[in-house]
């Protein structure tokens, strides 16, 4: 699904480089953690398969296709693949929890039937039925990010990209979005998550790609964060 | 095209949510805009009227010629008749020209006194040109005549609301122009400050896949709305005064040139114009500042 050869990217000339040769491949349907330090590239690498950022040297190929070469619209469809989840949530305040989530299917241009079925369907499957006209200032940590995710999910995409989506949650809250992940995940959604939380990477057993100054320094099947850290 | 249409309608509530937040900036804006275009549509109506009103003048241009006491009439009237330009030609003694002079006031008693021997007016001919621009040399060559003691064709007053008219014509451009740029600049600012209201919201929407044209249209409907409110107050205020005005002409002139501009074909077009140019000046503020917020 994901194609990644030695993909460098540099923010400003002469400084290091976030991520450096980095040569990587997903499969359709794969869970990869992605773990490291602050500063080892894992945002980098999210950003550049979002296509936020371009790579300043190697080729990323999305379902055969080079990001670096898509056309205006080819991006849109691109974006309009994946589902993103940030640590901050990214929710609109002043928009209830069911705008928000339904926003991501008024950019796509579907039908008000449609975002009507679909919208409570999400929310109902990430924990979250019966909050549908909350703001999100009115949840906790844990509500906005399964908001978040349903945002993610609506459009039913064939891959979720998240970075440190636990970053600001309790142990307990993050146990249970890492939980609706692998749910995801098992529906066949391809799964990329960066993260520093090194207990749950233990505790699911997942591939993890280990980074380190912008270099991958490991990738293990059902690996774990251990040697990193 | 159902696609098309679930765009518009979000982009259509987005619209109406965004101007309700900033509506005192919006309706500061729509206020410039009205007023510049009632003012820029005040001078486009005073130049068609008096566009108007020289074509009256023009076209009833006639040279009066006086003639002195004692002047052959019949040998004076086949010399007039034989010159070049001549589209008529009518002689009118002392005492009926008391008269038309009388009419022309409206009230023919006033010049009672003056009848019979007190008539101080001479005889004269009434001679009208083929065109309004042949009447100068005209009047010229009939002063040379013998018997002819002077010609009076209104000259000076053509020239002086020429002169009067095309001063006023760039001076209402200048205006117009600074307005409309004033106009444009508010409508920029407040659309500036919805997008950056909406800057978070914005890049959110970038992140889900939406089109350029997605999150453009919320705020070019906005400028538009804008445009149009306030083309839609100023042409009703214009409208209101240009109504009073025509009537109060219409009524009340006591001069047949003095008449207002009421052609249906003429005002359509102008008000039209000003409704489309206070759109579009609404539309190309909102554009100037959304475009350099796109690059996400």
């Amino acid at each position: 699904m994901i194609e990644m050869v030695s993909v460098s990217k540099v923010y400003k000339a002469g400084s290091r480089p976030a991520v450096s040769e980095v040569s990587l491949h997903v499969n359709q349907g794969e869970f990869v953690f992605l773990v490291g330090p602050s500063g080892a590239g894992k945002t980098t690498l999210i950003k550049l398969i979002s296509r936020e950022e371009m790579p300043t040297a190697g080729e990323i190929k999305f379902l055969g296709r080079e990001t670096a070469a898509y056309k205006e619209r080819q991006l849109l469809l691109h974006r309009r693949q994946m589902g993103l989840v940030f640590q901050d949530y990214r929710l609109l305040k002043s928009k209830t929890i069911y705008e928000n989530v339904a926003l991501a299917l008024e950019v796509s241009g579907r039908p008000p039937q449609e975002i009507r079925r679909r919208v409570p369907a999400a929310l109902a499957r990430v924990g979250l039925a019966g909050k549908e006209g909350s703001f999100p200032d009115e949840l906790s940590g844990g509500e906005q990010q399964r908001a978040g995710i349903a945002r993610a999910i609506v459009r039913e995409p064939l891959m979720i990209l998240a970075d440190e989506p636990t970053g600001n949650v309790d142990r307990e809250t993050a146990r249970g979005i890492m939980e609706l992940f692998e749910t995801i995940n098992e529906g066949g959604t391809t799964v990329i998550i960066a993260t520093h939380a090194w207990d749950m990477v233990d505790r699911l057993k997942k591939r993890v790609v280990s980074l380190e100054e912008g270099r991958i320094v490991g990738d293990e099947e059902q690996g774990s964060y251990g040697h990193v850290h | 095209m159902a696609m098309f249409i679930n765009y518009l309608n979000y982009c259509l509530r987005q619209a109406i949510i965004s101007l309700s937040r900033n509506r005192w900036l919006a309706l500061v804006s729509a206020g410039m805009i009205a007023v510049s275009l009632a003012i820029l549509g005040g001078f486009l109506l005073v130049a068609v009227n008096t566009d108007q009103v020289m074509r009256n003048i023009q076209s009833n241009l006639e040279i009066a010629v006086f003639l002195d006491e004692g002047a052959d009439i019949p040998v004076l009237e086949e010399e007039i008749a034989k010159l070049d330009g001549i589209s008529g030609l009518r002689y009118v003694d002392k005492h009926h020209g008391l008269e038309e002079f009388g009419r022309s006031l409206g009230d023919e008693a006033l010049l009672e006194e003056l009848t019979g021997e007190n008539n101080p007016l001479p005889d004269a001919f009434r001679v009208r040109g083929v065109s309004a621009a042949a009447i100068p040399a005209l009047a010229g060559q009939i002063e040379q005549l013998p018997g002819v003691e002077s010609v009076d064709y209104g000259g000076e007053l053509v020239k002086s609301i020429t002169r009067i008219s095309s001063w006023l014509n760039s001076f209402s451009i200048a205006v117009s122009i600074l307005l409309a740029m004033g106009a444009i600049f508010l409508v920029g600012t407040t659309i500036r400050l919805s997008v950056v209201i909406r800057q978070e919201e914005i890049g959110i929407m970038k992140h889900l896949g939406a089109s350029n044209w997605f999150i453009r249209l919320p705020f070019l409907l906005e400028g538009l709305t804008i445009g149009f409110g306030g083309t839609l107050a100023a042409l009703a205020a214009l409208g209101l005064l240009y109504y009073r005005f025509a009537l109060f002409l219409i009524e009340k002139s006591p001069l047949f040139f003095l008449h207002p501009v009421t052609s249906p074909a003429m005002l359509i077009f102008i008000f039209g114009g000003l409704l489309l140019l206070g759109i579009a000046m609404g539309g190309l503020g909102s554009i100037f500042s959304i475009r350099r917020f796109l690059k996400v």
